[in-house]
């Protein structure tokens, strides 16, 4: 009878243990933005945090410049069945929901209501199912004709996979959704609007994001060699970008993008180059 | 005596059964307790941007140390012509805990301060910041050190960012 008691302590504090270890373990994963040790104002370090702007932002942006709707720059509808790893699925989510901004933007409400059931799909398949369930479909649905609270609806989505990402360790992935979504928005600035200045403007504006989405890749904890390639494509695009005429030899704080001027010869290298990068995510 | 023994056992058994159990669901308790924490701030800095359109948020988990603690240059991008709303929710944050925005990094000679957490005397938990001018920004956070042994031993600060949307048509 002592043996059981004194094996029943035992299993019932290793338990305990086991629990607290588990919990450790949580806590680690989910604490990446713990401040290190070592970080003391006496030397502040500059460990850089970068909070990307969400794709609907940047899509509004690009519509209030005049960016005009084509729907042969959009990914097709059928190229999602080619996604099966996580990977190209968070990419192309990314891809098909800067698309389905652009349709609601441009009023295309029919082709917005085919782009969010693909949206869907891939989110369903990325773990984040309670982001977009029936009841958003409904709600978009019942709106079509309101863009105004198509965009609300966006925005709340946005919001969930925001904070899903951000409580959760999907961060990542959070990261090559923007990617996707990044690109697909400068893909289709590129080929639709090289000759409205304003556009080529908030296209320079946009660039800056280049050299964060590059750092913020590289973060990403498997390298895969899709990652490599896309990484390689943007440090392309980032030196195109900081080698033109404009922005050569300056610090990026100090550039003023409202009277920024880009040469044709170096929009076309860019749109090259970015159409370049699109056609590999979305392959 | 066998009897008294077994008796005496038994007791012992559900006692330790009982304290173990609860001791579980202390320790399990404590398991996820931060990202609620930030989740339920991000979603109140989200509610706070209003009327501004949402556009992102970012919630930084914080250990508290025995050291003065910084955290620099949290890019912020701004798009020229926009109007942002900044939203910093410091319910769950250390006490002392100093917001700073500023219009470059922390390595520039000739950068401004564009806004401080120490503007608000009267101890709000959600303070809010609308730029005039709409450029890259950079979020310093600086954390008091922590002298007493039974402060709390992480918190939570969330940011959002809002713009606002115009109708297009």
């Amino acid at each position: 009878m002592k043996t059981r008691t004194i094996s029943f302590i035992l299993i019932t504090l290793l338990l305990s243990l086991l629990f607290t270890s588990c919990n450790e373990d949580k806590k680690l994963t989910e604490s990446t933005e713990v401040i290190n040790d070592t970080t003391k104002t006496e030397e502040p370090t500059y460990e850089r945090s970068l909070i990307l702007p969400s794709p609907l932002q940047i899509a509004y942006i690009f519509k209030k410049a005049g960016l005009k709707y084509d729907s042969e720059l959009m990914n097709p509808i059928a190229n999602n069945s080619k996604y099966f790893s996580e990977e190209s699925r968070a990419l192309n989510l990314g891809v098909y929901s800067a698309d389905l901004f652009y349709c609601v933007l441009n009023k295309r409400t029919q082709d917005a209501l085919k782009y969010l059931k693909v949206v869907k799909n891939l989110v369903d398949n990325i773990e984040m199912a309670s982001v977009i369930g029936e009841n958003e479909l409904l709600r978009f649905e019942k709106n079509l004709n309101k863009q105004d609270s198509l965009i609300y609806i966006l925005t709340d989505i946005q919001k969930q996979m925001d904070i899903h990402a951000n409580t959760s360790d999907k961060k990542h992935n959070a990261v090559i959704y923007f990617t996707g979504a990044w690109v697909e928005g400068m893909y289709v600035c590129v080929n639709s609007a090289k000759n409205n200045e304003l556009v080529v403007k908030r296209m320079a504006e946009q660039l800056t994001l280049t050299e964060k989405i590059i750092e913020s890749l590289e973060k990403y904890p498997t390298q895969s060699e899709s990652i490599q390639n896309i990484i390689l494509e943007l440090k392309g695009i980032h030196n195109s970008f900081i080698g033109t005429q404009a922005i050569k030899g300056k610090n990026i704080d100090d550039i003023d993008f409202e009277n920024i001027n880009i040469t044709p010869e170096e929009i076309n290298d860019l749109s090259s180059k970015i159409t370049k990068l699109r056609s590999i995510i979305i392959k | 005596m066998k009897d008294i023994f077994r008796t005496y056992s038994y007791k012992l058994k559900r006692i330790l059964f009982k304290f173990n159990f609860i001791l579980i669901i202390i320790l399990s308790s404590f398991a996820g307790d931060n990202p609620k924490l930030c989740e339920e701030i991000i979603k109140q800095s989200c509610k706070a941007l209003e009327p501004y359109n949402y556009d992102s948020a970012e919630s930084t988990i914080i250990k508290y140390k025995g050291v003065e603690q910084k955290l620099s240059d949290i890019e912020v991008t701004l798009y020229f012509g926009e109007r942002y709303r900044f939203v910093f929710n410091t319910e769950n944050a250390p006490n002392g805990i100093k917001i700073e925005v500023f219009d470059k990094k922390s390595k520039s000679s000739n950068r401004q301060l564009l806004f401080s957490s120490e503007e608000f005397k009267n101890n709000k938990k959600i303070l809010y910041f609308e730029p005039t001018k709409s450029r890259t920004m950079y979020i310093n956070y600086t954390i008091p050190a922590v002298t007493s042994s039974d402060s709390l031993k992480t918190g939570c600060v969330a940011f959002a960012l809002g713009y606002e949307i115009k109708k297009l048509f």
